[in-house]
């Protein structure tokens, strides 16, 4: 009977999908055409530079304003509380790298991409 | 018994001379210019046809001017005070250090930057806006 077959066949279908496999294939652009895959990925490029870049930056930044800090450098931040936004700055200029093995990690993060790819 | 006679010097007579040379006369006279007085019934003034004048045009290019003129002098402003000294070490070069160490820390965490003079120009520029106050002008 068709309609067996085409349950069967379905159902083979079903059973065939692998959805780490599936992310795998994905293309670059495929993850961030997808609006929250691409917020999800953003936020995983901001808390990564934060863990291990920011800090550091601070420190510089501090170190700097303690060595040379007088009545014409660094004048307006005496407490030297200004690190923060001098990390931020230079968060602007640093290339996005995006780590798409988050979602072959987690799934259920994967969620917006299956939507939208139909799967 | 002794008498005593009057002495000449100026002390004893209550006199002091002082010649006083430096004040000087002068006369100046005012010299003796035209009346600049607009009178239209000299048969002197000739009126000539004004060309049309372009106010937006004219207007423009003097905003832009003076838009190049402020900029100008704020570049200059912050060239000098790059050129200034903090702990005998030119300021220039402490930012120029700043942006080698910026750079280095961040090729260690192996990041990458995407537009290096424009970081470049940042720092400077940040660096500059919190501590420029003070610039002897």
């Amino acid at each position: 009977m068709p309609s067996k077959k085409i349950n069967e066949v379905k159902q083979e279908k079903e059973e065939e999908f692998d959805p780490i496999e599936f992310l795998k294939n994905l293309s670059y652009e495929n993850y961030v055409n997808c609006v929250e895959a691409k917020e999800l990925l953003d936020d995983e490029h901001f808390w990564n530079y934060e863990k291990k870049l920011s800090t550091h930056l601070t420190n510089l930044y501090i170190k700097y304003n303690t060595q040379f800090g007088n009545n014409i450098l660094f004048n307006k931040d005496p407490n030297k509380i200004f690190g923060v936004y001098f990390a931020d700055l230079i968060y602007k200029f640093i290339e996005k790298k995006y780590d798409v093995t988050i979602f072959h990690d987690n799934l259920e993060l994967a969620t917006p991409l299956f939507e939208l790819y139909d799967k | 018994m002794t008498t005593s006679l009057p002495s000449s010097n100026c002390w004893a007579n209550n006199k002091l001379l002082i010649k006083d040379n430096a004040i000087k006369l002068e006369i100046k006279e005012k010299p003796n210019t035209p009346s600049l007085e607009f009178n239209p019934t000299n048969p002197k003034i000739k009126f000539l046809p004004l060309p049309p004048l372009d106010y937006n045009d004219k207007l423009t290019y003097l905003l832009k001017n003076l838009e190049d003129l402020k900029n100008r002098k704020k570049q200059e402003k912050f060239q000098k005070w790059l050129r200034e000294f903090s702990n005998n070490i030119q300021i220039k070069n402490i930012i120029d250090q700043l942006i080698c160490d910026v750079k280095s820390l961040i090729k260690n965490k192996e990041f990458s930057i995407t537009d290096e003079n424009e970081l470049k120009n940042n720092i400077a520029t940040f660096i500059y806006s919190i501590s420029a106050c003070q610039v002897k002008k």
